[in-house]
C-alpha cells in the first residue's frame, strides 16, 4: 500500500480543522442574546468615563429608554440590559465595569433576577471567557462544573463549542425568510433602547402562565439560588470599594404578579433589598408598584409606554442619577 | 468511562492501533496486540468485566473442544446445555435479575400480596448482549458439526473480544472470522480506502443526523401527552426510528469500516430497511446478524424437522419475543417484539387472500404503485411498533397509539407551527435523512464509488465529512442507543 494513504485522512483533517477555525473566528453570531452580550463585552472597551449604566435582565433591557434620558439631560447613558443574564454572569463583569470608571451604575432588580430556573443562558460563560474574564476564587467557589469549563474553554474547544450556534443561525435564516419575524432585529447593537420583547400577551394569558409552579417559583426569593444572591451583594460591595455610585432599581412587576403572589413572598424580597442597601450603602428606589397593567407586555416586561414612564420618572425624579 | 466511536479517545486508539499494527512485522504478535489492545479498550469501557469477558469466553473455548471430541451424543448434549445454561445464566443474572424481581413484586401484588423484594441494582456489562450470543454462536456451531473449534484460545479470545464489534456488534460468526486469522495483517489501500469511507460516513450518520434528532425525540417521549394533537405523535415515531437507524447502522458502519481498514471482512448489518414491502423483508435488512442468528439458532431449532404452519407460527412467534427480551429488559420490548412476530403472522397467513384481493383490484397490474404502497405500509408498522420501544408508561403508550392509528390532523398548521418554531434543527434533519436516503437507495453503490475515485477526490470526501461533523454536530454527544443492549 502507498504511503500516501496514510498521509491523505491526516491533510484531510488538517485542511478540514484550519478551514474550521477560519470560518468560526470570523463567526460572531450567537443568537440574539449571545450576540448582544458579546457586543456589550466590546462595547466596554470604548466606553466614555462619567456615562450611566444601566445593568441587569431583561426588565432593564426593555424598561430603559436611554435616548429619552440622553435628551431630557445632561447624561450620557447606557442600557446593558440583557435578557437571561444572572447576576453571577454580571459579577463577572466587574473589573470591566470598574475600568470603564461610570457616573453610576444602575442596576435592576427583581426576584425573577435570582432565578435559575428559567432564567438562564450558560452560553454566556464562553461569551466572557472569549474576552478574556476569569473568575476569581470567590466567584470560583460558586461556579458550577459546566461553568467553571465554560470559563477556563481553551482555543480549540471553545472553537468547537461554538458550532452550537452554526445551525440555529443559518435555520433562523431560512425561517425569517418564510415568516418575517416580529422581533426587532436591533437588539444586537442598540445600547440606547434595546426593545426585544414586543408582542402584548392579553390578561387571559397572563392569568393561565401564573397557574403554572415553574413561572410562580421565579417571583419568590425564597426559592432563588444562595450564589445568586452571593454573587450580586459582591458586585455591589466591589463597585462601592472601587468608589463607584450604585443605585439598585426594585424592578416593577404586572399587578397581576403582586395581587397573586403571597405579600410574605414580597415582604421577603423587599426586606432583602434594604437590608443589602443598608449593609453595603447604596441607594434603592422601590418601582415595584407604581406601574399599571397598561404599561406591561408580559408578566415582568414593560411595554414602550411603561418604558418611556420609568425612563422619564429618571429624569424627573429626586434621586441623585439624573441632573 | 465507555470509550465512543465519536470521541478523540477512540480516535487516539484508533490511530495508535493502526501504527502498532504497521510496526509490528510478525504475524502472532499482530493478533496477540489486537487482543491485548481489545481487552484494554473492554477494560476502559466496561471496567472490571473484562474477567467476565474472558471467563466465559474461555469457557466456551474449552466446552466446544469438549463437544468435537466428545465420545458419545449424551456428552455432546451435556456440554453444550453446559455452554447455553452459562451463557445464557450470565446474560440472565446481570440483565433480568432487576427485571423479575420487578414483574414478581408487580404480580404478586394483584392477588393482594406485597412481597416487595428489593432490587439487586445490578450493574449492565458493555455489550453483554453481544459478546455472550458471539460465543455461544461458535459452541453451537461446534456442535451442529458445522464447524471445527479452533486450537488457539487466543484466536477464539480475540474474536469474542474483537474491539470495533465487541460492544454493539454486528454479531460476527466464527466461522467468518477465525479463517480471516490465518494471514498476517497486512494494509491494502482498497481496504484501507473503503474502511475509512465506511467509517466517515457512520460518524456523518451517528453525530450530525442521530444526534441532531435527539433533541426532538428525548422532548417528545418524555412526555408525549404535551403535544396536542397526530402531527407531533407521527413526527416523534419518525424522528426516532431515524434516530435509531443512524445510531445503531453508524456504529455497524465504524466497526465493519474500522475492521477492513486493518483488513476483516465483515456482513452488512444494515440494508436500506426502511425500503422494505414486508416484515419479513424488514428483518432480512435491520438488524441482520441478530436476525440471521436467531434464525440459525432458535427459528431453525424450534421448527425441527416437521414442517407445519402452526409450528412455523410458533416458531415466529417466540423468537420475536425473544428477540423483544434481547433488546432491553422491560415490557415495552417484549410488547415491540411481540406486534412484530404477530405483524410477520398476519402478513403469512393472508399472504394468498391479499393476492387474490389486489388481484381483483388491479394493483397487480400498477407494481411500482403497489411497491410503494407495500412500502408505505411496512413503514407504517415499523415506526408504529418503535412507539412502544421508546416509550416506557403505559398511559404514555396508549396516548401514542390512539393519536398514531386515529390520525388527528385538526389545527394542522397551528401544530405544524408550533413543533417548527421549537424544534427547527431537529425537523431540518429529519427532511435531510429521508432525502440522502432516498437517493443513496436509488444511486447503488454510492460509497463504493466514492472509493473508485483518486486520491484528491478521495481527500475531498474525507475533508466534507471533517467539516459537516466540525459545523453541524451538536455541541453535546450521545451515547449509541444500542450500547445499552
Amino acid at each position: 500500500m502507498k504511503q500516501s494513504y496514510f498521509i491523505l485522512p491526516c491533510i484531510a483533517l488538517v485542511v478540514s480543522t484550519v478551514l474550521y477555525l477560519v470560518f468560526i473566528n470570523s463567526f460572531d453570531n450567537f443568537g440574539p442574546h449571545g450576540t448582544r452580550f458579546n457586543n456589550i463585552l466590546e462595547k466596554y472597551n470604548d466606553l466614555p468615563a462619567g456615562s450611566i449604566l444601566f445593568i441587569g435582565d431583561s426588565q432593564i433591557q426593555e424598561g430603559i429608554d436611554c435616548t429619552l434620558i440622553e435628551k431630557e439631560s445632561i447624561e450620557t447613558c447606557f442600557n446593558f440590559g440583557l435578557a437571561g443574564l444572572v447576576p453571577m454572569q454580571m459579577a463577572l463583569q466587574k473589573d470591566l465595569v470598574i475600568a470603564t470608571k461610570p457616573k453610576f451604575v444602575v442596576i435592576g432588580v427583581s426576584a425573577a433576577f435570582f432565578d435559575e430556573s428559567i432564567n438562564k443562558n450558560e452560553d454566556l460563560f464562553l461569551l466572557l471567557n472569549d474576552h478574556g474574564v476569569a473568575a476569581d476564587s470567590f466567584l470560583q467557589e460558586r461556579l458550577t462544573d459546566q461553568e467553571k469549563k465554560l470559563l477556563s474553554m481553551n482555543y480549540f474547544e471553545k472553537a468547537l463549542y461554538k458550532r452550537k450556534f452554526i445551525l440555529p443561525l443559518y435555520v433562523g435564516i431560512f425561517d425569517s425568510l418564510i415568516s418575517p419575524s416580529e422581533q426587532h432585529p436591533n437588539v444586537v447593537t442598540n445600547f440606547k433602547n434595546p426593545r426585544f420583547f414586543i408582542h402584548q400577551q392579553q390578561r387571559e394569558e397572563l392569568t393561565a402562565k401564573l397557574q403554572d409552579p415553574a413561572v410562580r417559583h421565579i417571583f419568590e426569593i425564597e426559592k432563588s439560588a444562595r450564589r445568586q444572591r452571593d454573587a450580586f451583594h459582591y458586585f455591589v460591595r466591589e463597585l462601592k470599594q472601587a468608589g463607584i455610585e450604585v443605585v439598585v432599581l426594585n424592578m416593577p412587576y404586572h399587578p397581576l404578579v403582586l395581587e397573586q403572589l403571597s405579600p410574605a413572598s414580597q415582604q421577603a424580597f423587599n426586606n432583602y433589598l434594604l437590608e443589602l442597601s443598608q449593609a453595603l450603602n447604596f441607594e434603592l428606589i422601590d418601582l415595584q408598584h407604581q406601574f399599571s397593567a397598561a404599561d406591561f407586555n408580559d408578566l415582568t416586561h414593560l411595554n414602550a409606554a411603561g418604558s418611556e414612564k420609568l425612563s422619564f420618572s429618571f429624569v424627573k425624579g429626586d434621586d441623585r442619577v439624573i441632573q | 468511562m465507555i470509550v465512543l466511536f465519536n470521541s478523540f479517545e477512540f480516535l487516539y486508539f484508533g490511530i495508535f492501533v493502526l501504527l502498532a499494527l504497521l510496526i509490528i512485522q510478525s504475524k502472532k504478535y499482530q493478533y496477540l496486540f489486537l487482543l491485548i489492545a481489545s481487552y484494554y479498550f473492554y477494560y476502559v469501557s466496561g471496567g472490571s468485566f473484562f474477567l467476565l469477558l474472558f471467563f466465559t469466553s474461555a469457557l466456551d473455548f474449552y466446552l466446544a473442544k469438549f463437544i468435537f471430541t466428545a465420545s458419545s451424543d449424551r456428552m455432546r448434549k451435556w456440554y453444550i446445555v453446559i455452554s447455553l445454561i452459562s451463557n445464557l445464566g450470565v446474560l440472565a443474572f446481570f440483565k433480568y435479575t432487576d427485571f423479575a424481581i420487578n414483574t414478581f413484586n408487580v404480580i404478586a401484588s394483584w392477588f393482594g400480596y406485597q412481597p416487595q423484594i428489593p432490587f439487586l441494582n445490578v450493574i449492565l456489562p458493555i455489550g453483554i448482549s453481544f459478546f455472550t450470543f458471539q460465543s455461544m454462536s461458535y459452541t453451537l456451531d461446534v456442535y451442529y458439526k458445522k464447524l471445527e473449534p479452533t486450537d488457539s484460545l487466543f484466536r477464539f479470545l480475540l474474536y469474542v473480544s474483537f474491539f470495533p464489534q465487541l460492544v454493539a456488534g454486528p454479531i460476527i460468526r466464527a466461522a467468518d472470522f477465525l479463517p480471516q486469522m490465518n494471514k498476517k495483517i497486512v494494509f491494502l489501500e482498497d481496504n484501507f480506502k473503503s474502511g475509512l469511507t465506511l467509517v466517515m460516513w457512520g460518524l456523518v450518520k451517528k453525530v450530525v443526523i442521530a444526534d441532531n434528532i435527539a433533541v426532538f425525540v428525548n422532548a417528545f417521549f418524555t412526555d408525549p401527552t404535551q403535544f396536542a394533537g397526530s402531527l407531533a405523535v407521527i413526527l416523534g415515531a419518525i424522528a426516532f426510528t431515524i434516530q435509531i437507524y443512524c445510531d445503531f447502522s453508524a456504529y455497524s458502519d465504524i466497526a465493519i469500516g474500522v475492521a477492513r481498514m486493518i483488513g476483516f471482512t465483515f456482513m452488512l448489518n444494515f440494508d436500506k430497511p426502511f425500503f422494505s414491502k414486508s416484515i419479513a423483508e424488514f428483518w432480512k435488512r435491520w438488524h441482520i446478524s441478530l436476525s440471521t442468528w436467531f434464525r440459525d439458532y432458535l427459528f431453525t431449532p424450534l421448527m425441527g424437522r416437521k414442517f407445519t404452519m402452526t409450528r412455523v407460527y410458533c416458531s415466529v412467534f417466540i423468537v420475536f419475543l425473544v428477540s423483544g427480551l434481547w433488546h432491553g429488559a422491560g415490557w415495552n420490548f417484549v410488547s415491540w417484539g411481540f406486534l412484530h412476530g404477530f405483524f410477520l403472522i398476519v402478513s403469512m397467513s393472508t399472504e394468498k387472500w391479499r393476492y387474490k384481493f389486489n388481484t381483483f383490484i388491479g394493483l397487480t397490474k400498477l407494481p411500482k404503485f403497489h411497491g410503494l404502497l407495500k412500502t408505505m405500509i411496512t413503514l407504517y408498522l415499523v415506526v408504529f411498533s418503535l412507539l412502544l420501544f421508546r416509550l416506557y408508561n403505559a398511559d404514555f403508550i396508549i396516548y401514542a397509539a390512539r393519536k398514531f392509528i386515529f390520525i388527528d390532523f385538526s389545527q394542522f398548521l397551528v401544530q405544524a407551527q408550533a413543533l417548527w418554531s421549537q424544534f427547527q434543527v431537529p425537523l431540518l434533519f429529519i427532511i435531510v435523512f429521508i432525502i440522502v436516503h432516498i437517493y443513496t437507495y436509488f444511486k447503488k453503490g454510492f460509497l463504493d464509488q466514492i472509493v473508485q475515485k483518486g486520491s484528491f477526490e478521495w481527500t475531498m470526501y474525507l475533508i466534507s465529512m471533517i467539516l459537516i461533523m466540525y459545523l453541524f454536530s451538536p455541541t453535546e454527544s450521545i451515547q449509541f442507543i444500542y450500547f445499552q443492549f
